[in-house]
């Protein structure tokens, strides 16, 4: 046998040695799941001022509880505010919290904030849990890589309702919206373009997201399926854009327009619903309605100028619009005490803090992460003090399809804004804001107005 | 029937539809063949010049409230010509002589430094809801209707009429003016022109400012068809402008005209019927859903591929490919023996303390950034061979990296086979891709090569990554494309420091190999044939079973690699680790540190993975200073210099082609040597280092 030969044997047998003592590796060192402790009962508001010495809790000292903020703000391409706005509801709702006493004997306290610009949410991720100086984390990054670590930690972590994937199935992590089921029908868009006198819907979203790609294909499943019912047919369904729509809308309104539709619901970003509504304006179709999901920005529909006249914007939580109710009010006067804006995202950054406050407050004064994740994880009814519809923490984490969604006990709900003379005006009761539908039902009903507070 | 009644109109809508955007790809086209004519030089660089003149224009409009016309004057008829000039000027004009690849590396290292260079002096970030706007008042909101059949925008209109003007003062220049006449006897003849007593200099310039300014207007005028202004949509362009280009076979101006022209309308024609077949035909729905997006990228890869004439262009544009002297030796094989022991036990040290020190002292974050480092160095190996190597300028590494990455995902997620086989796995699949590629671009060579894989890169970004069976479908965007990190044996990689030592041993042993490889048959055999194609063949050498050798090899290294990656953090996360754009700063970054040995793709995986965490961060102040407390507060500084700096360290690729490590290498070596010989007079100083290779010469 000649040397090289030997050689390759050799590399070869090495190789298959090491193949054959491979494997996948099953949860982490870390993992959440491991540290699973029952539900505290010595939470609760009347113990609020109880002080008790905790050491070794990660974050927690005599005085404070701190937390770490991870968003994006370079690097950011869709050119919005998210990381600033997103900190100022946190810090408007701990300064809120800290003015009645702070919990335990302790403030609430924004440690660490990180820039995740865009794509290092990973690495801060890490940071964080290998540090010690933040008891939670709250993420509002473009790019969501680090929540897997965070939740094999065990960090109680905070987000915004971007990525229903990345929340899946983690029981440490706590969106502001959970998307439980992508690919579920949801009655509230046909319910609106019904009450918009519609006949023919079209849905656009885009291939690059697979949020937008999803949500587009949802939405026109909730046409087809309710369309005796709501006598507004799917006339036109798009869900492969390409993300900002660089080379126009053009062909896309013309088809639409050949098919009569008269109310477009979309999966799109606020810039390129500017780039459909001139579409439709230039091909003549400027009456017809628009539904917007992530255009709840009064500035930027004041400043179109008259182009989204009439349209249905989509909002996550109780709108500016509504009734206010304590949480609002309260929302409204601490944001206006720092000086920031009204924001989605600042309210985003509200509702999460909340929830941390609430878990805190379940958890008990002899707190730890293990603690507060599961007194979280069992509350059945958060809504952030009526800011946003009911969530079940106990099921939430767990995503399931349309196929087994009768089998979830959960509350199909959504709050809809109009725009009338350039400003937003809330869709139906003002006291009773979101539409609801039992979801284990999925025949057409009427919506049932409620309020969550 | 196939087009049904209303066929006709459709067809008018359409290419009234296309006709705006067509335009403006056109007059991009022709700034790209103006330059390439009279200085030899492909800018891929043209559509960062068009993204500053638009991004200064908007700038200068929305936020500073500027009027239109001295927006329009400073954005485009100054600073667009004073980039094009200054290019040709300071960096391209003493690159006359290199070859056209290495000009090819140094406008990929401005197309990515430039955009990043004018956000950080300018203060420009795109705001969420302010649209660009046009150069007319009212450009997004009246419309007129000539036809009856589709509604032009003032903008469009103007955009097309500008453009057409443009492209005949353009023509006018050439043909009836003297400088038009000049910059003829230039693209002949640059030498005769000096003859005559025309400063060729002056005209390569004129012409660079002119390319520039087309870019400049291009930029603005088509700049209000994005959502908001963002380089990566520029680069596109400059794609689709390559396209165009190609068609006119980079000289013929009308062609490109028409090629440009053509493109436009061919997407809009495709994107009004491609609906309609596909309701007779419901297989089209798939090809309707992918290929819309991609059909400059098909077009311009059918045009290099299937179209002979680009081949024998590549002759004539570049009369000295086939015969480039070899590169200069290794330093590391020209110094002393007492050096390299020195050298090598110096290595071998600061590896091991570093090694240890992050093994030991690291935390959870750090050890993540070094073992990311690690593994885009093993990446990065795989630009050594293509590149270093083979001398080919390859652009599609990430998408190799990116087919291991998600054949492992595949293979783990369906059937069920262990992560670290599904990687090797996933390397042979990207290995078979890269050789498959290989077979019809290997005869295209230089920068067509270079444009062809770009083209594959961008291909794979828009088509394939939407199959089910590359990328996931429904069941990725559901559920995400994770994968689960491996064991071997006793050891549970899910620790980050065990996963760490797995990384390195993967990253020795294809370094081992890589070193191999070149000093190996297959190292000479490419050698030899970048020396001299012809001689290479006359002794036997099969130039394209070498070139599909190495692009295998290299292939096979980048999915390797890819997998790895993806396995490390847990999920491929295509669009963040593998997009075309991320393949160009790739090769900038190893270009520029040294595309030729293992220590260059080490330190460019190094600079990549760590040079925004320890320089940007100043996390290197707070070692220094013993306290995180005490980093100067100006840190941290924006990422975005990353860019600025190793995109303009990629000028240095045509004076350094063996990167700059390299370079540095060789000269300390040599002042090394000679105070070694000065200290022990009598004693002759070891062999000096080779020469420094000739501008131009591709290492």
């Amino acid at each position: 046998m000649t040397r090289p030969h030997r050689r390759v044997i050799i590399a070869t047998a090495a190789l298959l040695l090491v193949a054959a003592s491979c494997g996948n590796a099953t949860g982490t060192a870390g993992n959440s799941s491991d540290k699973k402790v029952k539900a505290p009962t010595d939470g609760g508001e009347a113990n609020r001022k109880t002080h008790k010495v905790i050491s070794g809790v990660p974050g927690v000292s005599d005085k404070e509880i701190a937390y770490a903020v991870v968003g994006t703000k370079q690097n950011n391409p869709l050119g919005t505010c998210i990381l600033d706005c997103y900190l100022d509801g946190i810090k408007a709702y701990f300064d809120y919290r800290n003015d009645q006493g702070g919990i335990y004997g302790r403030k609430l306290v924004v440690g660490e904030v990180t820039d995740d610009q865009l794509g290092n949410n990973q690495a801060d991720a890490l940071a964080i849990t290998s540090g010690n100086k933040a008891f939670g984390s709250f993420q509002a990054g473009l790019l969501q890589q680090g929540w897997g670590e965070l939740n094999d930690a065990g960090v109680p972590t905070y987000t915004w309702g971007i990525d229903g994937t990345s929340a899946a199935n983690r029981d440490a992590i706590f969106p502001s919206t959970v998307i439980g089921c992508p690919d579920c029908t949801r009655r509230v868009v046909p319910y609106v373009a019904m009450q918009a006198g519609a006949k023919h819907a079209g849905v656009l979203g885009y291939s690059t997201s697979q949020n937008s790609q999803l949500c587009a294909d949802s939405t026109g499943a909730s046409f087809k399926k309710y369309a005796r019912d709501t006598g507004v047919d799917l006339a036109y369904l798009k869900d492969d854009l390409p993300y900002g729509l660089a080379n126009g809308i053009g062909p896309e309104v013309t088809a639409m327009k050949k098919k009569h539709v008269d109310f477009i619901s979309t999966c799109f970003d606020l810039n390129a619903m500017k780039t459909l509504a001139q579409e439709l304006k230039r091909q003549g179709m400027s009456d017809v309605r628009l539904y917007h999901p992530n255009t709840y920005n009064q500035k930027f529909v004041q400043d179109a100028g008259g182009l989204f006249e009439g349209d249905f914007v989509d909002v996550q939580f109780r709108p500016f619009e509504a009734a206010t109710n304590t949480a609002l009010t309260a929302f409204k006067k601490w944001m206006g005490k720092n000086n920031s804006d009204l924001t989605e995202l600042a309210m985003v950054g509200w509702i999460n803090a909340t929830l941390a406050y609430d878990g805190l407050l379940a958890a008990g004064p002899q707190l730890d992460r293990a603690k507060v994740l599961a007194a979280t994880n069992a509350m059945k009814d958060f809504t952030a003090d009526g800011l946003i519809s009911a969530i079940d923490w106990s099921t939430a984490h767990k995503p399931y399809t349309q196929a087994t969604r009768s089998k979830v006990k959960d509350l199909e709900c959504g709050t809809v804004v109009e725009v009338a003379n350039g400003r937003f005006r809330q869709l139906g009761s003002k006291d009773k804001p979101w539409l609801c539908w039992d979801s284990t039902d999925l025949t057409w009903s009427k919506p049932v107005p409620t309020n969550f507070d | 029937m196939l087009l049904g009644a209303s066929a006709g109109s459709d067809l008018l809508r359409a290419l009234i539809q296309g006709t705006p955007a067509g335009t403006v790809y056109a007059l991009l086209a022709l700034g790209l063949v103006l330059t390439y004519k009279t200085s030899g030089v492909f800018n891929l660089a043209l559509g960062a010049q068009a993204y500053v003149s638009a991004a200064l224009y908007f700038q200068a409009r929305v936020t500073w409230g500027w009027g239109i016309v001295p927006s329009l004057l400073v954005s485009v008829f100054l600073l667009a010509p004073a980039i094009g000039w200054v290019l040709e000027r300071f960096v391209f004009r003493h690159l006359r002589t290199a070859s056209a690849v290495a000009k090819l590396v140094v406008t990929i290292g401005l197309a990515v430094a430039l955009p990043a260079l004018f956000d950080l002096v300018v203060g420009f970030q795109s705001i969420a809801g302010q649209t660009p706007v046009g150069i007319v008042p009212g450009g997004a909101t009246v419309f007129y209707d000539p036809f009856g059949v589709y509604a032009l925008s003032r903008n469009e209109l103007t955009a097309v009429a500008v453009a057409a003007l443009a492209m005949a003062g353009l023509a006018g220049l050439f043909r009836y003016t003297t400088v038009g006449l000049h910059m003829r006897a230039v693209v002949e003849s640059p030498r005769m022109t000096e003859l005559n007593g025309i400063r060729a200099d002056r005209v390569s310039s004129f012409s660079w400012a002119l390319s520039s300014f087309f870019a400049g207007l291009a930029g603005v005028l088509i700049a209000p068809r994005f959502n908001t202004l963002a380089a990566p949509d520029f680069f596109n362009l400059v794609v689709i402008a390559v396209a165009a280009a190609a068609i006119g076979m980079l000289v013929s101006l009308p062609r490109t005209l028409a090629g440009g022209l053509g493109l436009g309308l061919l997407i809009a024609v495709f994107q009004t019927f491609l609906p309609r077949w596909s309701d007779s035909w419901p297989w089209l729905n798939t090809v309707r859903q992918n290929i819309t997006p991609a059909m400059p990228f098909v077009v311009l890869f059918a045009v290099l591929v299937f179209w002979p004439a680009i081949r024998r262009s590549r002759a004539a544009s570049d009369p000295l490919a086939g015969v480039d002297p070899p590169p200069p030796a290794l330093a590391s094989l020209s110094r002393s023996r007492g050096l390299t022991v020195a050298t090598r036990a110096f290595a071998v040290v600061f590896l091991t303390i570093t090694g240890l020190t992050v093994f030991f002292r690291a935390d959870a974050s750090w050890t993540f950034v070094v073992t990311q480092a690690v593994i885009l160095s093993l990446i990065f190996l795989s630009i050594t061979v293509i590149t270093g190597l083979a001398g080919e300028i390859s652009l599609c590494q990430g998408t190799f990296a990116a087919v291991g990455a998600f054949a492992s995902f595949q293979l783990v997620n369906h059937m069920g086979m262990s992560v670290l086989v599904a990687a090797l796995v996933g390397a042979v699949i990207a290995s078979a891709v890269g050789a498959l590629l290989s077979l019809p671009v290997l005869r295209l060579g230089g920068i067509w090569l270079s444009i062809a894989t770009l083209a594959f890169a961008y291909f794979f970004d828009s088509v394939m990554v939407k199959f089910s069976w590359v990328g996931g479908g429904q069941k990725a965007l559901e559920e995400g494309t994770r994968l689960p990190r491996p064991t071997l044996g006793p050891f549970n990689m899910n620790d980050n420091r065990t996963f760490l030592v797995l990384s390195i041993v993967l990253l020795v042993v294809v370094a081992f190999a890589v070193v191999r490889i070149r000093e190996g048959t297959i190292g000479q055999t490419l050698r030899a044939l970048r020396g001299s194609e012809l001689g290479a063949q006359s002794i036997g050498i099969s130039p394209a079973r070498a070139r599909v050798t190495a692009f295998a090899i290299s292939a096979f290294i980048a999915g390797l690699g890819g997998a790895l990656l993806a396995i490390h953090q847990q999920n491929v996360n295509y669009s963040s680790n593998f997009s075309p754009f991320a393949s160009l700063f790739w090769l900038v970054l190893v270009v520029s540190l040294g595309a030729r040995t293992v220590e260059g793709a080490m330190q460019a995986g190094a600079a990549f993975g760590l040079f925004d965490a320890v320089l940007l961060k100043g996390a290197i102040f707070g070692w220094i200073l013993r306290s995180p407390e005490r980093i100067p507060s100006f840190f941290p500084l924006s990422p975005t210099w990353t860019y600025v700096l190793f995109g303009l360290g990629a000028l240095q690729f045509a004076r350094h082609p063996e990167g700059l490590v390299e370079s540095g290498k060789r000269r300390s070596t040599e002042k090394v040597e000679q105070w070694w010989a000065a200290r022990h007079q009598g004693v002759e100083p070891a062999e000096q280092a080779a020469e420094p290779a000739e501008p131009g010469v591709i290492s």
